[in-house]
Parts: structure tokens; C-alpha cells; sequence
């Protein structure tokens, strides 16, 4: 699975997608996909851009890896490393693609598919193969980007709220 | 499932919420036994000395035990998280209530939302029943009805259509002010070898492209906001969760499946969820 050396650099990576997405003014989540210890897939969120709600970091990254000729059995063999607990779409979705294993950063209190909101990496029903999921690498790094994103004013939000008041809190993270 | 409405050849009923779902959970609250003459006075008492109900507002204060002369009241103290036994002694022991009979009795965690959970948990403690305000039954127009058996019938077809393997589905995506189907897609899995293109999230990115290439000042809308969805069978959890980020009005679709979002979860009523949908079961008429 990696020493967690390996572990970090592909975090950092996923941090440097989550940089672009922040960057491009979509909400700052990014991933990476492993195999045989090199990254395979890389996306970040672009919903805005796209217009479209459902652009997460996880289904870009598998439709450009799919488009370029990954084939779907080789995702049985490969590990997700993405900024943010996947939503509970993203969480179903890599069961329908059969993902070996998930690693994120940070919890996803609002959306979180493995586990927060809903168990859905772990629970028998659903389609597709339950996989196992670990959090909390870089946990403060991708929530300081989030918290940066979001005391920015969204203007593509159907009604943007002025934030010029809002202030980014870190005194509770260790960065 | 027990309001239906006639929409042409198919038989349409809410998906009951969440909250309508929701089996008996109780908690443990501190209750005393006093006569009918006492009841204002400890009521005035624990108005005073004790926490708030805090959750269980449905809850009635008072149960009636026995019948006549043998009657009593069973009162509601404060709710056992709230204090212990040993600080709830300490508050009434030099009060005229130091010699209470004090024992701890279980009551509904939630309010009864439907008839069938009402009469569930008043077995358990008397409840005040309240039913949901926004959740009629539903009523269709004429118009209503002929664009809703309309779209159905479309999802049908592009489900027939779809190649026979039995995983094909059809969605269509409609406009309820326009009472029109405005996009249609048929699940593409197979031809595009990608397993995550069922046909929700392709019909979702066909209402996205629309809307990048649209002019400004051309109508339009905020991703799928307030759109109805049709569907041949219910979406899987992927496809529900992603009608939630689309934030779109209503769902109707044909055929259920256990392992669905809607079912499984209650994906379009999630409370913790940042948006919820009306979701419509329909059935085709036996001679549709």
C-alpha cells in the first residue's frame, strides 16, 4: 500500500489539484489516482466552470482516465488520495468503479459519503463493492484551502453574500 | 404509499421522507405521580427549577393513569440527559416536593408525522400528531397530467431502446412551468465502457452543456434548480446524490429498487443534506 512517506507525496499532489481549483475559483477540491505507486489520474473540482453540480475532483479524474484508455478492471488495483472525504455521489461512484482504497484529508461534515453523512464506502446495499476508507492526512491543509475559498464571495452562486466581513480563522490548525 | 393520483396510464404517489420513515426511538425522561389537585402547582414548579424540554416538544407533559377515583397523573420532569437523579434530589429537597415518587419513564426522541407513528407512539407516552404541512396529498392538473404520463412514457421508450442488457434506463428532464420535457438521455455505459455513465448523469450534462453555450440574456437557469426528473427506474445512490447537488424540484420514477437511493437512503429527504425533492413512485395501469 505505500510507507507513509509515499502516502504524503501523493497527498501533496492532491493538495496541488485542490491549489488549481482554488486558483480557477471552484470549490478547492483535488485527487489523485495510484497504481503501482504512480500517480494514474489527477482531477480537481469544476463545477463552475462546467455548470454543472455533479464536475466533482473524483468523477473528472475517472472520466479523463476511462477517456484516455485506463480500463475499469485496473481500478481494483488502485488507491484514490483526494483532499476531501468523498460526497456521497463520489463515495458510490468509486464503488461502481470498483476502487480498492480511499485516503482523504479532511471530513466532509455537509456531503461525506464515508461515513459523515452517510456509510456508503462500507455498507452492503448499495451498487457496486465496498472499499475501505481512512482520513485525516493533511486534515489542516484542506480545510485551511476550503476556509480560504469560502470566505471568498462565490459569485456564481444564485445569490452571492458579501463576505468583506468575514475573517480566515487558523489558530486551530497545525500548519 | 398510500396517496396516489391518476396521471393518464400511470398511478403517481409520494415517496414518503425521511421523518416519515423514521421508526420509534425513545429517551429516558424523570417522571412523577401526582393527583389532579397538584397538577398547576408542579407544573408552575418545574417551569421554575428545571431544564427546558430540549427536542421533544411533541411530548405530552401529563399522561392520565387509571380511570375515576383510582386516576392519577403520571408529570414529566426534565429529561434524564439533561440533569442527574442526584441533581434533580438536590432541587426538590427543600421544596414541598421533596417527598415526590420519582421514576424514569421512556418517550418518543421524534415527532409522529404519520398516522401509523402516531398510534405507534402513544403506546409508548402520549404525543401531540403533526402531520407535515408541506407534504399533501398531491393534486394534478389536467395539464399537469398529460405532461407528466407524456414524460413517463418517453423515459419508457428510451429505456426499450436502450439495448436490452437490463441495466438500461431512461431519464428525461422536464420544465414544470413549461409543463415540457427539456432534455433526454438513455444510459450510455456500455457504448462509452465508463460505468459511472448511467443515464441521470448524462442527461444532467446535457443540461449543462446547454447552459455553458448559452448567450447572455438568453433564459436559463442555476444547474437544474427546480426542474422535475423522470425517470425508467429509480436513480442509484450515485445518480440520487447527484440530483441533490443539482438541486432539482421533483423526481418521478417507474420502477423501484431496493438497493436505490431513494429507497435505501431517502437521499431527496436527507436531513442533514443541503437540499431536498418531492420524490413520485409511478406505476403503468394494468392495461397500460
Amino acid at each position: 500500500m505505500g510507507d507513509e512517506e509515499e502516502q504524503r507525496r501523493f497527498m501533496g499532489e492532491a493538495l496541488r489539484m485542490a491549489e488549481e481549483a482554488y486558483e480557477a475559483a471552484e470549490v478547492p477540491v483535488g485527487c489523485v489516482f495510484v497504481r503501482d505507486g504512480a500517480v494514474v489520474g489527477r482531477g480537481r473540482n469544476e463545477t463552475n466552470v462546467a455548470k454543472n453540480g455533479t464536475r466533482h475532483a473524483e468523477l473528472v479524474a475517472i472520466d479523463r482516465m476511462l477517456e484516455s484508455g485506463f480500463r475499469v478492471e485496473d481500478f481494483g488495483t488502485t488507491q484514490l488520495y483526494v483532499t476531501v472525504e468523498p460526497c456521497v455521489m463520489c463515495a458510490a461512484a468509486l464503488r461502481l468503479v470498483g476502487i480498492e482504497r480511499v485516503v482523504y484529508g479532511c471530513a466532509n461534515d455537509r456531503f461525506g459519503g464515508c461515513g459523515s453523512v452517510l456509510p456508503v464506502s462500507s455498507d452492503p446495499v448499495p451498487d457496486g463493492a465496498p472499499y475501505p476508507s481512512e482520513g485525516g492526512l493533511f486534515r489542516d491543509q484542506a480545510i485551511l484551502m476550503l476556509r480560504k475559498f469560502y470566505v471568498r464571495e462565490n459569485a456564481v452562486a444564485p445569490q452571492p453574500r458579501k463576505k468583506a466581513a468575514r475573517e480566515l480563522k487558523t489558530q486551530d490548525l497545525q500548519l | 404509499m398510500a396517496e396516489g393520483a391518476r396521471c393518464g396510464r400511470y398511478l403517481v404517489e409520494r415517496v414518503p421522507i425521511e421523518e416519515e420513515r423514521q421508526s420509534l426511538e425513545t429517551e429516558d425522561v424523570f417522571t412523577a405521580r401526582i393527583t389532579a389537585q397538584q397538577a398547576s402547582r408542579i407544573l408552575g414548579f418545574v417551569g421554575k427549577a428545571l431544564p427546558r424540554l430540549d427536542g421533544i416538544e411533541h411530548v405530552k407533559r401529563v399522561r392520565r393513569e387509571g380511570h375515576g377515583a383510582a386516576a392519577s397523573l403520571q408529570v414529566i420532569l426534565c429529561q434524564c440527559r439533561l440533569l442527574e437523579r442526584a441533581q434533580l434530589d438536590a432541587r426538590i429537597q427543600s421544596t414541598e416536593w421533596a417527598d415526590l415518587d420519582i421514576a424514569v419513564s421512556k418517550v418518543p426522541t421524534t415527532p409522529a408525522y404519520t398516522k401509523d407513528q402516531f398510534d405507534r407512539w402513544r403506546a409508548v407516552w402520549p404525543v401531540a400528531y403533526r402531520p407535515l404541512a408541506k407534504l399533501k396529498k398531491p393534486e394534478f392538473g389536467e395539464r399537469d397530467q398529460e405532461y407528466i404520463d407524456a414524460a413517463l412514457r418517453l423515459v419508457q421508450q428510451l429505456c426499450d431502446q436502450g439495448g436490452g442488457d437490463g441495466r438500461a434506463a431512461g431519464v428525461a428532464i422536464g420544465d414544470p412551468q413549461a409543463r415540457r420535457v427539456v432534455a433526454q438521455a438513455a444510459d450510455a455505459t456500455s457504448e462509452s465502457g465508463n460505468p459511472l455513465r448511467h443515464a441521470t448523469m448524462c442527461c444532467i450534462a446535457h443540461m449543462a452543456d446547454r447552459e455553458a453555450g448559452r448567450e447572455a440574456g438568453e433564459p436559463g437557469g442555476h444547474l437544474c434548480e427546480g426542474l422535475d426528473v423522470f425517470a425508467s427506474r429509480e436513480p442509484c445512490v450515485m445518480c440520487a446524490m447527484a440530483l441533490v447537488h443539482s438541486r432539482i424540484g421533483r423526481l418521478f420514477f417507474l420502477e423501484p429498487r431496493d438497493s436505490g437511493g431513494i429507497s435505501h437512503y431517502s437521499i431527496h429527504s436527507r436531513q442533514q443534506l443541503n437540499h431536498h425533492f418531492t420524490c413520485f413512485r409511478c406505476v403503468g395501469a394494468a392495461d397500460g
